[in-house]
């Protein structure tokens, strides 16, 4: 056992597939310079070191046509994970995702895989509308692409393993305030979710949930950095006797539902943090399928908890606005509670 | 309009009052507000006053009746509405006065009929056959919360977990005179013990006979309790068994008691099972957070019979201990837990468990899993047996093995090899 955050996580899962599988390789933009930072957070920090710059490959700055080659080289067999510097870049890159790798299997009815990794930092980081944006949801809604966000070390290496065995094209979805990246890449606010990570091979299944904290009187389900602000929330509610239940579903598509849904019938209360536009986003879909499939367990209307429908702003002070904040979260509960 | 006369409910604990006296008779005029009937609860008798004006009608109930709470014994109305079936409405004002109807519920809504209620308090209310319009709401705009069914009518179904009714079931403790601390006041294990403890629930399901003995499930039993109703509930457990030829372990150990080396059956099987772990490291597992964790150390843990109960105190690294250290860490914390000189990190961390019956004269069982382990070994008793050798029957020394594992994390195959590698190791003597 070692103890890492997530950046170094991500960066010792990357280096055992690659060492365990020839056909593995990296591809981005600055990953592999030399004294550079090993992309814009460090995960590949060192990797060229070891893997050789055909292994580690830089490309030009052009999200779609390194995609385009990510894409081509997972059809003819290779298991690229590529990444970009911002999530925000992948609408560059959105015909690439969504017209060929998640339909290339479909279309050519099962006889073409695409066992694409694509890695994108995500989150509200003081860096404004073009660099800080959620973005999970927009590739939940496309079908043919798998959807995990790990909120801790070990599944940040866990999911990234089992992403990178899997047959279909899988987004990562890593948030900037989580990767625990030190020196010049440390960012200001994180959370630096530093845990135990094994050094034995292992991966975390993807499709399944993991409960952070028990409860009985309200289930709150949160993604990626929503998951702290959810538990930190929950402690706070404890000093008043409501106890929380935080899942975090580390999954998004394939979600493991049930987990959720068995939660809410035990709890009857729930609601959903999430750092996306509340306007037809993430939350919307978990709320609604929790109306749809415990309604009946319900003692409350399903709650969002979600950012306003703006671009992230710039200025500190309305980015503190705009991600949902621990009292925003405790207040909904005690609302809801009553 | 009609209005319902309804017993008033009159505490979380009572269901049922007796009516003493109708203070109006069928037929009577009634002003709102006037003393209509009384009830008696266990601890007071309480006149309740008529909802509304009226001439009392279908009076139900006679002096001296048993009336649940909440149900409706008579209706208010107009001459003319005598013969009607059934009060056509039950406002809510006509059960609990002051706090049925909140303002904020008149303020936003003008129509005081319309009520609200939860999809979950509709659930409760469906389940324990009641009429939830005739609750008071605690939710914004009045409405009928989960909470508000539970508080006028706890669950008739034994609110009880699955573990707490288990232990009640074993110490034939009545588990409907309990009070429970747990969520939506279910019934708890601690509840359970705690009410054992009081002296007051244990004794036979029909009183008929007195127990010689009774103890609750605290301490040594009461962890022996949840562990072993985990491995046996919360597992996949399947038990393999297979019949070895022991005739050469029997000899080995001689030879080495013979040479001064003080060692048991045990000590060579976990000699034994550490290598056949180190071979199949998928058995050497814990299972915690839903994740398997294949484990690099191996701990052994060694079911130890001691007057406080069965205890498995762990042999840890065995990978790296010759059998004499094997020898030497067996003895002494076997010796240990039978003295109660145990300490609990020698109690914890094990990777694999194994449990020998043989010196009671057992075959084989199925033992519990040790969990969060995968897998545990029985042991029986080592006996002469006539034994088919090639074309002839020979006496050998033969010995049960029962291995129990969970299906979950390991299928019957890959089981199924380990055991058998264990089974070989002990033909060929160690």
């Amino acid at each position: 056992m070692a103890t890492m955050g997530i950046a170094e996580a991500l960066r010792e899962g990357i280096r055992e597939e690659m060492r365990r599988d020839p056909t593995v390789f990296c591809i981005g933009e600055d990953i592999g310079v030399k004294g550079g930072w090993g992309g814009a957070f460090t995960v590949t920090l060192g990797l060229v070191d070891e893997f050789g710059p055909e292994r580690i490959l830089d490309t030009p700055i052009s999200e779609s046509g390194f995609c385009g080659i990510a894409i081509g080289a997972a059809m003819t067999g290779m298991r690229p994970i590529a990444d970009v510097q911002y999530g925000d870049f992948l609408f560059c890159m959105m015909d690439q995702l969504a017209n060929q790798a998640a339909k290339m299997t479909y279309m050519a009815g099962g006889a073409v895989k695409v066992p694409l990794v694509m890695r994108a930092p995500v989150g509200s980081t003081r860096r404004g509308a073009q660099h800080a944006q959620t973005l999970e949801v927009f590739f939940t809604h496309i079908p043919g692409l798998k959807v995990v966000a790990p909120s801790t070390a070990y599944d940040a290496k866990g999911l990234l393993k089992a992403a990178v065995r899997d047959d279909n094209p899988v987004l990562m979805f890593e948030h900037k305030l989580l990767y625990g990246s030190k020196g010049n890449r440390a960012e200001k606010g994180a959370v630096s979710p530093i845990g135990e990570v094994p050094d034995e091979d292992y991966v975390v299944p993807i499709g399944k949930g993991a409960i952070r904290r028990k409860g009985r009187d309200v289930t709150i389900v949160g993604k990626l950095l929503t998951v702290y602000r959810a538990l930190a929330a929950a402690d706070r509610l404890a000093e008043d006797g409501i106890e929380a239940e935080v899942i975090d579903p580390r999954s998004l598509i394939p979600l493991d539902k049930e987990m959720i849904l068995e939660s809410v019938r035990k709890t009857h209360r729930f609601v959903v943090v999430e750092e996306d536009n509340r306007t037809h986003g993430w939350g919307a879909e978990i709320a609604a399928m929790v109306a749809e499939e415990a309604f009946w367990w319900l003692d409350g209307p399903p709650v969002r908890v979600s950012a306003p429908d703006t671009p992230p702003p710039f200025a500190p002070n309305l980015e503190e606005l705009y991600v949902p904040s621990v009292e925003r979260v405790v207040d909904a509960v005690r609302r809801l509670v009553g | 309009m009609a209005t319902a006369v309804v017993v008033p409910p009159l505490g979380t604990n009572v269901d049922t009052v007796t009516l003493v006296t109708w203070y109006k008779r069928e037929g009577e005029e009634v002003a709102a507000g006037e003393p209509l009937f009384a009830v008696e609860t266990d601890k007071a008798v309480l006149d309740v006053e008529a909802p509304a004006s009226g001439i009392l009608h279908g009076v139900l109930a006679a002096e001296g009746d048993e009336v649940a709470a909440l149900s409706e014994i008579a209706w208010l109305g107009a001459e003319s509405e005598a013969s009607r079936g059934a009060p056509a409405s039950r406002p809510a004002e006509s059960v609990v006065e002051g706090h049925s109807v909140p303002q904020s519920h008149q303020a936003v809504s003008p129509d005081s009929a319309r009520r609200f209620a939860s999809p979950w308090a509709r659930t409760l209310a469906r389940e324990r056959e009641l009429d939830w319009t005739a609750l008071a709401g605690s939710g914004p705009m009045g409405a009928v919360l989960g909470r508000d069914v539970e508080a006028v009518r706890p669950s008739r179904r034994s609110p009880a977990t699955p573990l707490a009714r288990r232990i009640a079931q074993s110490s034939d403790a009545d588990i409907s005179r309990m009070t429970g601390s747990g969520h939506l006041g279910r019934i708890t294990r601690a509840d359970v013990i705690s009410f054992s403890r009081a002296g007051e629930a244990v004794s036979s399901a029909d009183g008929q006979t007195e127990p010689v003995e009774t103890f609750a499930l605290t301490g040594i039993r009461g962890r022996i309790a949840e562990r072993m109703y985990r491995g046996a509930h919360e597992t996949a457990p399947v038990t393999l068994t297979t019949e070895v030829d022991a005739t050469r372990f029997v000899e080995t150990r001689r030879r080495l008691v013979a040479e001064g080396l003080r060692v048991s059956y045990n000590d060579l099987l976990v000699l034994v099972v550490s290598r056949a772990l180190r071979e199949h490291p998928r058995m050497n597992v814990r299972f915690e957070n839903d994740h398997a964790m294949v484990c690099r150390e191996i701990n052994i843990a060694l079911a130890v019979d001691t007057d406080r109960g069965l205890l498995a105190p762990v042999v840890r690294g065995v990978e790296t201990l010759s059998l004499a250290e094997i020898a030497a860490a067996t003895a002494s914390i076997i010796e240990r837990a039978r003295n109660a000189q145990i300490t609990p990190d020698e109690l914890h961390g094990s990777t694999f468990t194994i449990t020998n019956l043989g010196m009671f004269g057992i075959d084989a069982f199925t033992p519990i899993i040790n969990t969060p382990e995968c897998a545990i070994l029985g042991v029986g008793r080592i006996k002469p047996t006539p034994w088919v050798v090639g074309d002839c029957i020979g006496i050998r020394q033969a010995m049960w093995l029962s291995l129990t594992f969970d299906h979950r994390l390991v299928d019957g195959g890959p089981a199924a090899r380990f055991l058998q590698t264990i089974a070989r190791a002990i033909e060929a003597g160690v």
